[in-house]
């Protein structure tokens, strides 16, 4: 079942997953473009709404340890992939922005 | 650009792979061209701003981006691709995977730019051989610019070629895995690719490591970049977008046709324009589709379909794609070009079970896991572990796409549908299912493939098949062929039984081989150019 998930409910949800996530530390610095990006994800959106109903997120704010059912593992997976392909863990192989281009030259 | 006319010498349908080839040639000879292009065109900074390649936008997420996914179908999430209220066909979710994008450039906008020549043997069922289409191809790559090197292989035509890219440590271990084999057929040799490697230019090519995601520089051939501006100023060419033809016009039973309708798709107007000629060159798939939605009281199954040949015959290539990481690059840094991702072309020939064999041809790539697919691999392993796995494993992921022949199956085909599109302009249907010997040809490349990735220290591999529409070669639908009884066009690319109207894409190779057919249609676009300019010259003088 999915329902509308307000932008503001949505941005808390978020945050609250992102506190779950093993990678909580390199991502807490990009929780505004997370948010957006998840926001704007048709599979992200819907769970973060069925997990909101679930968990009563948007009267309680709060995200209980079972609240992420049976959408943990694609909110999981989704923060796992953007850790990889942040500018840090990218600079950390040495393959910082360098204006589009991948010339090691 | 001349100010828009309701009349034309030729009006060509379609800006893709034949269509901008042509319209380029005849506008230089001073006919007065007419491009049709039913979708719009993209922003100069679309492919380096608004989707620009790899995880440098959004971290490559876009709304469509799925969780779990096949790292294999990375490449067919991409927003351009039509969906099924605006394409030709509704793309059934278990049906035939048709990919179309409705802007200027067609296909080409996503395009590989893997130029290859067809050999002689590929030219078998055609009404001509290679020697016919070789000059041919020899101005296409000089026009397009070509990068590649002379090899000498019977199989694969030499070209007119610019230097390719250097090759990568990850190329030369899997050209060494493939010179192992001491197999005569088997090759690993520079990709032949349409893309400027001539450092210091404007549309220079900037390593982003894949060209399927679009090119941010314009470095990849395509017909806006390169051609297009030579002819955008002339007073005899013109560019109309956002117009989707919906017919060929004639008269009842006239062997000539008109010119064509088609839909303002800004103002929903219903428009004609006339022509002396009109050129389909709209794909394998939307080319039938307007035949068969040209259907009149004298041809109710569609123009140029009176022997049912219309859309028989859809073939896309088979194809097997394996990727790993090889240990001998783990830990390895970086120093040297990614260049364009796919560097090598591989070539050899598939043992049957039956003792027969058949060839193939295909890719190493190697590019840059910016966007993380491999981490599908990394399963059960914890966070800190893969943090570690991921950094070691970076530069050493290798992936090989091969592909065999397409089989010309009447079964097969593409025929009027029951839906309309967004403009309420009738869709067709595809059936299609995958040949027997396509299934078994495509294990056989996996184990090919499973050798030489093995002889380059592969570690886990993984594997897919698949021949259903995401080779993105279609081809056959409105195929060549001096007897009208088995094709719909002649040697002039005319179709039969009407005298001015002509098709020029996919469609037309009757039989696909193994090779990417690009190249091909370029090829058999400027050819068609040459015959409608002696034409016109002939005609001309008979009239004086």
């Amino acid at each position: 079942m999915s329902v509308k998930l307000t932008d503001d409910v949505g941005a808390a949800l978020v945050a609250a997953i992102v506190a779950r996530s093993p990678y909580r530390r390199a991502l807490t610095p990009m929780i505004g473009e997370i948010t957006r990006i998840a926001l704007a994800n048709n599979q992200i959106r819907a769970a973060l709404a069925d997990v909101a109903i679930r968990s009563n997120f948007e009267a309680t704010r709060t995200l209980g340890r079972r609240d992420l059912g049976p959408q943990r593992a694609t909110l999981m997976s989704f923060l796992e992939y953007v850790y990889f392909a942040s500018p840090a863990f990218l600079a950390s192989v040495g393959e910082g922005p360098k204006e589009g281009s991948h010339n090691g030259h | 650009m001349a100010i828009e006319a309701d009349h034309c010498d030729v009006a060509i349908v379609g800006t893709g792979a034949g269509g901008g080839i042509i319209a380029h040639r005849l506008a230089k000879a001073g006919l007065k061209v007419v491009s049709l292009e039913q979708g719009g065109r993209l922003p100069d900074d679309y492919f380096s701003e608004t989707a620009p390649p790899g995880a440098k936008l959004d971290f490559g997420i876009g709304p469509s981006t799925v969780w779990p996914a096949d790292p294999h179908d990375s490449l067919f999430v991409h927003p351009l691709f039509a969906d099924g209220a605006h394409g030709a066909t509704p793309r059934p979710a278990d049906g035939f995977r048709h990919f179309q994008i409705l802007k200027l450039n067609g296909l080409q906008n996503l395009w590989n730019g893997v130029s290859v020549r067809f050999c002689e043997a590929d030219f078998a069922g055609w009404p001509f051989g290679y020697d016919h289409l070789a000059d041919d191809y020899s101005q296409v790559e000089r026009l397009i610019t070509v990068c590649g090197t002379k090899e000498g292989i019977a199989e694969l035509p030499d070209g007119e070629f610019i230097p390719p890219k250097p090759l990568r440590p990850a190329d030369t271990m899997i050209v060494n895995a493939v010179k192992s084999l001491r197999e005569p057929f088997s090759h690993a040799i520079p990709n032949r690719k349409a893309i400027i490697t001539t450092p210091g230019l404007a549309n220079s090519c900037i390593s982003t490591g894949i060209c399927t995601s679009g090119c941010p520089v314009g470095a990849v051939y395509k017909f806006s970049a390169r051609l297009l501006p030579e002819i955008a100023g002339l007073d005899n060419y013109e560019l109309r977008t956002n117009a989707k033809v919906t017919r060929v016009l004639r008269e009842p039973g006239a062997e000539t046709v008109s010119g064509v309708e088609y839909i303002d798709t800004k103002t929903g107007e219903r428009r004609r324009l006339e022509a002396r000629f009109v050129v389909l060159a709209a794909g394998a798939i939307e080319t039938p589709r307007i035949l068969f939605n040209s259907a009149d009281d004298a041809d109710p199954a569609g123009l140029a379909n009176r022997t049912d040949r219309v859309g028989q015959g859809l073939q896309d290539n088979p194809k097997s794609v394996l990727s790993t990481s090889l240990l001998k690059l783990w830990g390895h840094k970086r120093t040297y070009d990614i260049g364009y991702g796919d560097l090598l072309i591989l070539m050899s020939r598939g043992k049957l079970p039956d003792g027969s064999d058949f060839p193939f041809i295909g890719h190493a790539i190697h590019g840059l896991p910016d966007v993380p697919h491999y981490l599908s691999g990394f399963a059960g392993f914890p966070p800190a572990v893969k943090i570690r796995m991921a950094r070691m494993m970076f530069h050493s992921y290798v992936t090989l796409g091969l592909f065999c022949a397409g089989e010309a199956r009447p079964e097969n085909r593409i025929r009027p549908g029951s839906t309309t599109d967004s403009d309420g302009v009738p869709q067709v249907t595809i059936d299609f299912t995958t040949p027997p010997a396509a299934r078994e040809q495509m294990a056989s490349m996996l184990k090919w493939g499973r050798k030489i990735l093995r002889k380059a220290s592969a570690t886990k591999i993984y594997e897919s098949i698949d021949n259903n529409g995401t080779g993105i070669h279609y081809a056959g639908t409105t195929a060549i062929s001096d007897d009208p009884s088995a094709g719909v066009v002649d040697r002039d690319l005319r179709c039969h039984g009407l005298d001015n109207l002509y098709v020029c894409d996919g469609g037309v190779i009757p039989n696909l081989p193994d090779k990417h057919l690009t190249l091909s249609i370029m090829a058999l676009s400027n050819r068609l150019g040459r015959h409608l300019e002696e034409r016109v010259q002939s005609e001309t003088k008979v009239a004086a």
